[in-house]
């Protein structure tokens, strides 16, 4: 191979990347993953707190559910939904029950069972693991944008983006699934492919975080709608394996029963 | 005396603190209830997100049933004396539980009478 053909050979292989995405998720501006070392090691200033550690819903401060408000107006499709949950809970059925039927949990729900979400603060990013199901979560925090829609894979967890804003930390989540995914199951408001959740994290003192939720969905409602959660640090619960399995329904006479049941 | 002392208390327990451990949803289920049956163990499983006891039960027609009860996980039983040895296939036992509203077989967990008359419970 001569020397030309080589740099032509370059120049299509250059060509060709720019063209085409490299990678399902959002790269940093170096093309670099979260845990390439040039990417972790990078010099940044400090960060504002730390919230690597386990941390439980606090049931005293707010409930688990991220009910919207009653003003909330829904779309067609959100009143849909609405409707039809609000005639299951008359009945005492659960409409849609998928996170009961093994479904992924995903975001903002996940951030709020009973279960522990363990955090781990990186340079660079968050991980956030809810022990219910080891569902995952990673805020990336290393300056990439989102990733473009057309290409990401859509998740139930989404895909988080964060930066450090004064004292809080404010992480903007989009790229969901559109099914099977719920923001409030019992008022059966969905979670589209539409929805979009900002949240800014900040510290109450050092054994309690304070989340503020933003949703913004236009295929179900109008506009947007805060909740406002807090987080106590569990200081006695290490991560276990915790997995939605196929045989565990077949024991669980509350999901095993069609009839308790609204399903698609 | 002493078992209903303590499966009073065990229940109270249960009522003061939702069933937010679960995977799933509790619709169906009478909270304010509570129903007790003896029977043989045919499995108990020790396990996350849930544990739980299939029970063989002859019901007042003399016709055999199997009841399941949903438990909590484990970081939760053993807080309430239970191991994983603590039910065997075979063993005699009454479980104390919260009812379905219709009534069918099965419950959530709340006490077991262990063949040795000790309770366990959570």
């Amino acid at each position: 191979m001569t020397i030309n053909q080589s740099m032509m050979r370059l120049l299509c292989l250059l060509g060709l990347a720019l063209a085409v995405p490299s990678a399902v998720t959002a790269q940093n501006q170096d093309g670099l993953s979260l845990l390439a070392p040039a990417n972790l090691n990078k010099t940044r200033p400090p960060a504002p707190f730390n919230l690597t550690g386990a941390w439980s819903w606090d049931a005293k401060f707010a409930g688990a559910n991220f009910d919207p408000p009653d003003s909330l107006v829904l779309t067609t499709y959100g009143q849909k939904h609405y409707e039809a949950a609000k005639k299951a809970a008359a009945e005492g059925k659960v409409y849609r029950n998928d996170i009961g039927l093994c479904w992924p949990i995903g975001m903002p729900i996940m951030m709020l069972r009973a279960w522990p979400v363990h955090m781990i603060q990186m340079p660079n990013s968050i991980y956030m693991v809810q022990e219910l199901m080891n569902e995952i979560r990673v805020i990336f925090m290393d300056g990439r944008a989102h990733t473009d829609p057309d290409v990401a894979v859509p998740s139930w967890a989404g895909e988080s983006i964060g930066h450090w804003e004064g004292g809080s930390l404010v992480i903007d989540t989009t790229n969901f699934v559109d099914e099977r995914h719920w923001v409030s199951e019992r008022r059966g408001l969905p979670g589209s492919d539409q929805l979009h959740i900002i949240e800014r994290i900040k510290m109450v003192d050092n054994d309690t975080l304070q989340d503020e939720f933003t949703f913004e969905d236009p295929k179900v409602y109008v506009g947007s709608f805060k909740v406002t959660k807090q987080m106590k640090r569990t200081n006695d619960r290490d991560l276990q394996e915790v997995r939605c399995l196929p045989n565990l329904n077949d024991h669980m006479p509350t999901t095993q029963a069609d009839d308790f049941n609204v399903r698609q | 005396m002493e078992i209903s002392r303590k499966s009073g208390v065990l229940a109270l327990l249960l009522l003061a603190s939702p069933l937010a451990f679960s995977h799933h949803s509790a619709a169906g289920i009478d909270q304010k209830g509570s129903v007790t049956v003896t029977g043989t163990v045919k499995e108990f499983q020790w396990g996350n997100p849930h544990s739980w006891i299939e029970l063989d039960v002859v019901n007042a027609k003399g016709e055999a049933e199997v009841w399941n009860f949903e438990m909590n996980p484990p970081v939760y039983l053993v807080k309430g004396g239970f191991t994983r040895s603590s039910l065997k296939p075979g063993d005699k036992v009454a479980v104390t539980a919260k009812p379905f509203i219709d009534k069918r077989p099965g419950g959530i967990f709340v006490s077991v009478v262990l063949p040795d008359g000790k309770v366990l419970g959570k």
